[in-house]
Order: structure tokens, then C-alpha cells, then sequence
């Protein structure tokens, strides 16, 4: 019972990625410069900070609705990759982010990813908590996207972006976005809210894009490499199929 | 001290991840339990999100913020009705303020989704002059038209093109992208398991 098949399939595929990664690490260590594919959407969000500053209207940040004692934890932790990059960035001007989450456990991990950014960039004491703010709990998605639509309604932010687990919900945030004339950047896990974002802004963060957040804004040799660990599965998973395809094709005996 | 306020974090989630790991693979009651402290932590953040919440609007009240005073209101009314639930003064106030306001007022913002769906594709015709635009538009049309009971000729060539659409184009795509998804979240997973995110530990 102990050993049943899933189980070990899992416990391999666990292995072998924590081996994988662990190796390409050390390999990305010393070696600087590793060129990654341009992704359009991750050039405009690191500019995010510089523009508020010369724009005078601030950045609003939504790390979406996706708790972390749930199955939606490495989409959110995506999403804390980019606040972390924004609020680093961010934080040495007078137009500090405004952090909307849709989730207990999200918000108070949003709280703490700003006051680190405060304290790296030395300005601990700029830190203010009203910048970071809970509008719904995470079964109750409209009421988020009007919370969130309420906040981008005030024109204060120059920009929207939202980078997590997020549904069709989406589209009351984009409208309010698109009437305000703000700059959005979309990420999501969410094909419903995919479909939205494509509608809305040519900066979207598809599935995967989303979740190489951090080799993008942080550049650390494990980010990186992670990258790579993910081109290994697909190539893993593409020769899977094919085999499954070519297998299939042949009557069962 | 600051090495310790570092350290300790670290190591908990190590210890945690791993035993949580052994648990869902292997000790199914072990999972369960730390699955059931988890939960725990997790209504505590939501409380912390609520007092936040009543925070922020009540400054937006004083600030003379109308839809903030009917946000706390209502929050008071709720945290009153939960009270008055439990002490059994009434019977069932909560969820018939569930059912009487929150469900409806939720059903008409999802009715809005469309019509914002088709200002954003109509935005889409007006702004984007790309070869992807392009694409978004003709296989909405088709996809729509495809859908309605055009008759004759033309409502089965566009059904027809529509399900292939549907089964070849979108499914693959959809597939792809969550395949994709489910990459992406083993590699974080991963990553955090090994200590190489630490979003908890900035």
C-alpha cells in the first residue's frame, strides 16, 4: 500500500527534480549573463517603478486570490517573485505600491515581501502598512474583483499589475484598468482568466511565463536553473506522450 | 540574534516540507494533521485580513467615502448576526444574508463578465492592428456563428470549422498551457522545498 504506483511515481519525479536542480545550479553559479528569451510583459514591469516615479501615479499590485494552504501556493509565490521585484524597485520613491490579496495567508505574505523590500532598499521606516490591503476571502471571487475595480477606480495608479491565481473575475479589473488609461500587466494560472487577459492587454504572462518570474526579475543562479529543470520535464513529458501515442496505436493483444 | 531570526524560519519549513512530503506520499494521518494546523493558521491570517480590511475602510469613512461606510456596516452586521447565530438569539442570519444579498449581488456581477468581455474584444478591433488580432476576431466570429442555427449550408460548413476549432486548436492549446502550469508549479515547489525561495524569510 505504502509503494502504490502514484506514490512512487511521485516520490521519483521529486527525486530526480530536486537532483536535477541541484546540479544545474552549481553548474549557473559561476557563470554570469545566461541569456533567457525576451518576455515582453517581464521588460515592462521591471520599467514599472521608474515610470510611477517620473508619472507621479503609483503601481497597484495584486498577487490575486490563491491561498498558500492550497494547491494555488506556487502560482501565488510566483506572484510574490514580481511584488518583491516592484517593491524593491519601488520603495526609494515618494509612490510607494499599493498591494491588493484576495487571501489571508497571501496578504500576510504580501506584507512581509514589502516590508523586506523596505528594509533591503534601507528605508524600513517608509514602510506603510494601509499600502497593503485584504479585500475578500478567497471563495468569494466577484467581490474581490470589486474590491480590487474599486481601488483601481480611484486613478490613483498608473499602472495595474496582477500576477497569481485569478478567474474570470478579471474582467471587472481590467475594465476598471482600461477606463482609468492604466498599463496592465496579466499573469495567471487560470485559463478563463487567460482568455480575459489576451482581450485586455498585450502583456500577458501565460501559464508557464508566470512561474519564471523570479529567473526573470531576480536572476539567481537556482531560478535560472529551474528554468532549465522545467525544459527537462517537457522534453520528458513530449517523449511520454509520443510513446503513449505510438503505443496506442497498436491493438491490444 | 539576527542569525537565529533568519535560521529558524528556514529551518522550520525545511522540517515542515519534508514531513508534510512523508506524510502525503506515505502517512496519510501525518498529512492530515499538519493539513488540519494549517488550516488553523490559515483562519488566523483571515482574521488579521479582516482587521485590515475594517481598517482601511474605516479611514476611507472618516475620509467621507460612502461605499466604505456601507462596506463596514455590513461587516459589523454580519460579525453581529454570526453572534446572535451562536447565542441562538436568531436562527440562521448569516447564511439568509448569504443567501438574500451576497449570492445575488455575486450572480449579477458575474451577468456584467459578458458585456465587459465584449467592450474588451471590441477594444481589441479598434486598438490592435496585429496578426494575432486578427486571429482573436475570425476565430470569435466563427465561433460564435458556428454556435447559433444559421440554416442551410453555411450553419454546417461553420459548425463543422467551429468543432474542429474547438477539439484540434483549443484543446491543444488548453492542454499545452496547463502542462505548462503544472511544470512551472513542480519547479517552484521544488525550489521551495530546497530553501531557494523564501518568501517567508525576506
Amino acid at each position: 500500500m505504502i509503494f502504490s504506483t502514484p506514490n512512487l511515481v511521485a516520490l521519483l519525479l521529486i527525486v530526480f527534480s530536486i537532483a536535477s536542480l541541484y546540479f544545474l545550479t552549481r553548474r549557473y553559479v559561476d557563470r554570469s549573463g545566461v541569456g533567457l528569451r525576451n518576455i515582453k510583459a517581464y521588460e515592462k514591469l521591471q520599467k514599472q517603478a521608474v515610470k510611477a516615479m517620473a508619472s507621479g501615479r503609483s503601481i497597484h499590485f495584486s498577487p490575486g486570490r490563491g491561498s498558500l494552504s492550497k494547491a494555488t501556493n506556487p502560482t501565488s509565490l510566483a506572484g510574490l517573485s514580481g511584488l518583491q521585484r516592484i517593491t524593491e524597485d519601488a520603495s526609494s520613491s515618494d509612490k510607494p505600491p499599493l498591494v491588493s490579496a484576495g487571501d489571508g495567508t497571501l496578504f500576510m505574505t504580501a506584507r512581509d515581501v514589502i516590508r523586506g523590500g523596505y528594509e533591503h532598499s534601507g528605508r524600513a521606516k517608509a514602510y506603510e502598512s494601509q499600502k497593503s490591503q485584504f479585500i475578500a476571502a478567497d471563495n468569494s471571487p466577484m467581490a474581490f474583483g470589486a474590491g480590487v475595480s474599486d481601488i483601481l477606480n480611484q486613478g490613483e495608479h498608473g499602472s495595474s499589475i496582477i500576477m497569481g491565481h485569478i478567474g474570470s473575475e478579471l474582467a471587472l479589473m481590467a475594465e476598471a484598468a482600461e477606463r482609468k488609461h492604466q498599463d496592465q500587466i496579466i499573469g495567471s494560472d487560470n485559463l478563463a482568466a487567460l482568455a480575459v487577459a489576451v482581450s485586455a492587454t498585450e502583456d500577458v504572462l501565460m501559464g508557464e511565463e508566470l512561474y519564471a518570474a523570479a529567473a526573470y526579475l531576480q536572476e539567481e543562479p537556482a531560478h535560472i536553473a529551474s528554468l532549465q529543470l522545467q525544459d527537462i520535464l517537457r522534453i520528458l513529458v513530449a517523449l511520454g506522450i509520443l510513446i503513449a501515442a505510438i503505443v496506442s496505436l497498436f491493438p491490444r493483444t | 540574534m539576527n542569525q537565529i531570526r533568519q535560521s529558524l524560519p528556514l529551518a522550520l519549513a525545511y522540517v515542515f516540507g519534508a514531513l508534510a512530503l512523508i506524510g502525503l506520499l506515505f502517512v496519510p494521518a501525518l498529512a492530515k494533521t499538519i493539513t488540519g494546523w494549517v488550516g488553523f493558521l490559515a483562519v488566523i491570517a483571515l482574521l488579521i485580513g479582516i482587521l485590515n480590511l475594517f481598517s482601511v475602510h474605516s479611514r476611507r469613512l472618516v475620509r467621507g467615502n460612502i461605499y466604505s461606510g456601507v462596506l463596514v456596516v455590513s461587516l459589523v452586521a454580519m460579525i453581529g448576526l454570526g453572534i446572535t447565530d451562536f447565542i441562538e438569539l436568531t436562527d440562521g442570519g448569516v447564511s439568509a444574508a448569504f443567501k438574500y444579498v451576497q449570492a445575488p449581488l455575486e450572480a449579477a456581477f458575474a451577468s456584467m463578465l459578458a458585456f465587459f468581455l465584449l467592450f474588451a474584444g471590441v477594444r481589441v478591433i479598434q486598438r490592435r492592428r496585429s496578426w494575432w488580432a486578427i486571429i482573436f476576431i475570425t476565430s470569435l466570429v466563427i465561433f460564435l456563428l458556428g454556435r447559433t442555427s444559421l440554416p442551410g449550408f453555411l450553419g454546417e460548413i461553420l459548425g463543422t470549422v467551429s468543432d474542429i476549432m474547438t477539439l484540434v486548436f483549443v484543446s491543444s492549446g488548453m492542454r499545452g498551457i496547463l502542462i505548462g502550469i503544472a511544470l512551472g508549479a513542480i519547479a517552484v515547489s521544488i525550489r521551495v522545498l530546497m530553501g531557494t525561495d523564501r518568501p517567508y524569510n525576506k
